[in-house]
């Protein structure tokens, strides 16, 4: 047969060490789950965001738009800035491949996500010689499965609860992005950064119509704490 | 199934997908520049702060920075139950413990 080979070891090996990892993913996405029928998805589409976009936080971001209605073209550029975050990780981890095929670097590309990397990363430093992109692929597939079995259950569920606002979960949202920005604190650089976006973000929502001011924000506060800080990570 | 929210989807998973795939397939042993790096690394916390801060500081689309508004109130409590848990399954039952308790107060 042609084509790409992929060890089935190395990517045996990079799910079952993910497993752990699954657990944290699995809830993650049970939030994502209510939110979503929440936020007027259907537990079809929900589903369908997982698989196509594979991106929890973006996927997140997206869901107050969609509620409120916004723009395609808006939604898909805060996905856009959201996960240009990828780029640093594809060109660390590009750096630890040792395969040079186009097609096998094109399929572990779908399964570079957060946890994944960190799990790639993490193994590439011990040095064991295995195949680092097909230890990504296992732990990305861990990942995914994780993902959407999490955002089905919890999608179902979200649609036994009646009015949002009786249960808090007009709240949750926002409680979830509290949780998820929380942990991402671990500087300096990124305190004054949030600073930053915590001023412009209302000044530019209260001065301009739709949901530009996530965009704007994202890209200048990022930009502007990067001019003032040196590198501390 | 609405078209919309499908065409939506796709276009969100081709933009994320180009994020992934660029510098996989791109990058041949050179790296990004350190100021590029440390850019795309705020890029997280700048977006996650401009979706929570209007939420929470705005929530009827003029400022209210006071207790009277329930959501900032909320916001903070569940803050602070973030920085102690760092889990994020904690921390959203908790910040709905806490707005349904302060509708439930203020009512």
């Amino acid at each position: 047969m042609s084509g790409p080979t992929f060890d089935r070891r190395q990517i045996w090996k990079g799910f079952a060490e993910s497993v752990p990892v699954m657990v944290s993913v699995f809830a993650f996405g049970l939030v994502y789950g209510v939110l979503a029928v929440q936020s007027g998805l259907t537990v079809l589409e929900a589903f369908l965001s997982c698989v196509i976009v594979l991106a929890g936080m973006s996927q997140f971001a997206s869901l107050p738009l969609f509620a409120a209605g916004i723009s395609p073209l808006t939604i898909i550029g805060t996905t856009f800035i959201i996960n240009m975050r990828h780029l640093i990780m594809g060109a660390s981890i590009a750096g630890k491949f040792t395969e040079r095929g186009l097609f096998g670097k094109a399929a572990a590309s779908y399964f570079l996500i957060d946890e994944s990397f960190a799990m790639a990363t993490a193994y590439a430093e011990k040095k064991k010689g295995g195949s680092v992109r097909d230890y990504m692929i296992g732990s990305g597939i861990a990942v995914f499965a994780a993902w959407n079995i999490g955002t089905i259950l919890g999608a179902l569920f979200g649609n036994f609860l009646g009015d949002p606002k009786e249960f808090g979960l007009d709240f949750a949202a926002a409680a979830a992005f509290i949780g998820l920005l929380v942990p991402q604190i671990r500087g300096k650089g990124d305190i004054l950064v949030l600073l930053i976006a915590a001023a412009l973000s209302v000044g530019a929502y209260l001065t301009f119509e739709g949901s530009w001011y996530i965009l704007i924000t994202g890209i200048t506060a990022s930009l502007a704490g990067a001019l003032v800080t040196r590198d501390e990570k | 199934m609405r078209s919309e929210i499908i065409i939506t989807l796709v276009g969100m998973g081709i933009v994320t997908y180009l994020t992934r795939v660029l510098f996989i397939v791109g990058m041949k042993g050179d790296r990004l520049p350190p100021f590029v790096v440390r850019w795309l690394s705020y890029v997280p916390v700048a977006v996650l702060t401009a979706i929570i801060c209007p939420m929470i500081a705005a929530p009827e689309k003029h400022l209210n920075l006071t207790y009277d508004n329930p959501y900032l109130v909320a916001g903070i409590l569940t803050t602070i139950i973030a920085v102690a848990t760092k889990n994020l399954v904690i921390t959203v039952i908790g910040g709905m413990g806490v707005i349904l308790l302060l509708k439930f107060l203020v009512g």
